[in-house]
């Protein structure tokens, strides 16, 4: 069941002064608004930035939109940019690029929207951070997506048996390095 | 507090930081990110630009061009060990597949030198390489014995060239005796391994991590398989061409042409050989065959890559350089000087800035340095 679309706003930001000029079409704003949320979060745990997060988010859904006439064609379209997403979120390089762009954005306009983590969670994801990057974007989308298996698999293109395997290995890696108890599959 | 547990409280607590966050306002930034972002590619390649040519200014008026030390002439033969059939090359290593002695020579491409010698006690198929890894075919010794009336399982090994290990092996079903060429073809892409198998008329997809097949693809006798991003292309001997949407395995016949023994990709066109040693090229958007490329030559291999697109001309003994701007012959380069007929193995490959072509009657794989 699709979230219901927000009201569309169109008053610029406080202090840019740079009015959108061009509507997006109607299909490409609802997947947006509907999946915003969802893949900042998830840009938010595998970067660890909350500046670079949202950029992250915003050049996956950029992304999209200059190709929506195939991506927009596609079954499993917040598959597509989670999957964008997670692939910025982990690439060092191009995360340090965001978070630049982030960082000169927020210079100038606005305290970045989402909240510090409390220590606990916050040593949890950097935890995940240090993983491979494959087991720390199936811890993401797992836990933080509520994604079943078969959901993560489609989104990292690659077999259940796969996100499994991957799972498997990043919970006795997260288990050791903080001290945890590895606990029962889910 | 199991991992579990820790898992869900911290996904919980993300969603709890991004209480103001405001799918609207970030709509907004959308808009204005996509009129900004021409402007802004343009001036980071303009800045690009510049600093090129200021690294090249200051290569060339301070440090002069930067010698080169020859240690290899433009046409090298390597003897690196007995009864080579396959060639492929990753960044920094050409390997070479040695029926002899069941082994993979690691050579260094600058030098000529073995570096590491693998043993794999299988009889050595060919190997190509994808993703920056080698992807090795082989089968149990004695497979290929033409009374031999259990086939053996053909595997597939992948090896990391950081480390000179096997970082993944997995099972391709039994090897047929056929008169088509190489009863196999293999190609790598979207985290799967395309194994076109004649003898099963079916292509496999295996999940290049696990090993695990994904899909079983019919088609009769594929005979070649080529990844160009999303789309799988598919040879059969009947002498059709299909591509196939990897997304959505949606199947189209493109082209009906000769048989054709090796599909590549690059240069700005699909490639193909056929069974009689043509080169075509085929346009990858209509799918059209948009031209043959003429000369009298008979190709055994073709390869294509940012060293060109190249062919091994069994004949000659020689490497052609097809020129893709004219779909024409444009080099010739003599390699070997009694070639054998191959049956359209992977004796050609390209890396490291040289062409690389195996010599089994002078059991010696030959580097080709074209700029030379």
């Amino acid at each position: 069941m699709p979230a219901a679309v927000p009201a569309r706003h169109t008053a610029p930001a406080a202090g840019d002064g740079e009015p959108p000029a061009v509507r997006l079409p109607g299909p490409f704003e609802h997947f947006y608004l509907q999946e915003y949320p969802g893949v900042v979060k998830l840009a938010y745990a595998l970067s660890g930035s909350r500046t670079g997060a949202e950029d992250i988010a915003q050049e996956a859904f950029l992304r999209a939109y200059r190709d929506w006439e195939r991506v927009g064609s596609y079954e499993h379209q917040a598959a597509w940019v989670r999957r964008v997403a997670a692939n910025l979120a982990t690439s060092g390089l191009r995360r340090r690029l965001v978070e630049v762009r982030a960082l000169a954005r927020l210079a100038a306009r606005r305290e970045p929207a989402l909240d510090p983590l409390p220590a606990d969670n916050a040593d949890f994801w950097r935890a995940v951070r240090a993983l491979p990057h494959r087991q720390a974007q199936a811890v993401a989308l797992y836990y933080l997506g509520d994604l079943s298996i078969q959901q993560t698999a489609s989104v990292l293109e690659c077999a259940e048996g796969t996100v499994r395997a991957h799972l498997t290995r990043a919970r006795r890696t997260l288990a050791r390095r903080l001290q945890l108890e590895v606990g029962e599959e889910p | 507090v199991n991992v579990d547990a820790r898992a869900r409280a911290s996904a919980q607590a993300i969603d709890r930081s991004a209480t103001r966050l405001d799918a609207v306002a970030g709509l907004d930034d959308l808009l204005r990110r996509r009129r900004r972002q021409p402007l802004q590619r343009a001036a980071a390649a303009g800045l690009a630009l510049l600093l090129m040519a200021v690294a090249i200014w200051a290569g060339v008026a301070l440090r002069g061009p930067t010698p080169v030390q020859p240690t290899l002439g433009p046409v090298t033969p390597l003897r690196v060990g007995p009864g080579p059939v396959s060639v492929a090359v990753t960044p920094g290593a050409a390997w070479v597949l040695n029926s002899g002695d069941s082994t993979i020579a690691r050579v260094d491409p600058g030098t000529g030198r073995v570096q590491a010698s693998l043993p794999f006690r299988r009889e050595l198929i060919f190997a190509t390489v994808a993703d920056g890894r080698l992807w090795v075919v082989h089968a149990p010794v004695g497979a290929f014995a033409l009374n031999d009336e259990k086939p053996g399982q053909v595997e597939i090994s992948v090896i990391d060239p950081s480390s000179n290990r096997t970082v993944a092996r997995f099972g391709t079903g039994s090897w047929f005796h056929n008169a088509l060429g190489l009863e196999r073809d293999l190609a790598v892409g979207s985290g799967a391994v395309w194994v076109a198998v004649q003898g099963a008329d079916e292509v496999t997809r295996f999940d290049a991590v696990t090993g695990k097949v994904l899909d079983r693809i019919s088609l009769p006798k594929p005979t070649a398989v080529a990844v160009d991003g999303q789309t799988l292309w598919v040879a059969t001997a009947d002498g059709r061409l299909h591509s196939i949407d990897i997304g959505t395995g949606a199947a189209r016949v493109r082209a009906t042409t000769d048989l054709v023994t090796r599909i590549r990709v690059g240069q700005g066109g699909v490639w193909l050989m056929t069974f009689d040693g043509k080169v075509l090229r085929l346009d990858r958007r209509t799918g059209r065959i948009v031209a043959q490329v003429p000369g009298t030559f008979q190709a055994a291999d073709l390869a294509v890559g940012v060293e060109g697109v190249w062919v091994y001309d069994q004949h000659q003994g020689a490497v052609l350089r097809i020129d893709p701007g004219t779909n024409r012959v444009v080099r010739t380069i003599p390699v070997i000087s009694q070639p054998l007929v191959e049956q359209h193995s992977y004796v050609l490959a390209l890396g490291a800035g040289a062409v690389w072509v195996v010599d089994k009657a002078g059991e010696a794989v030959v580097r080709v340095a074209p700029n030379r």
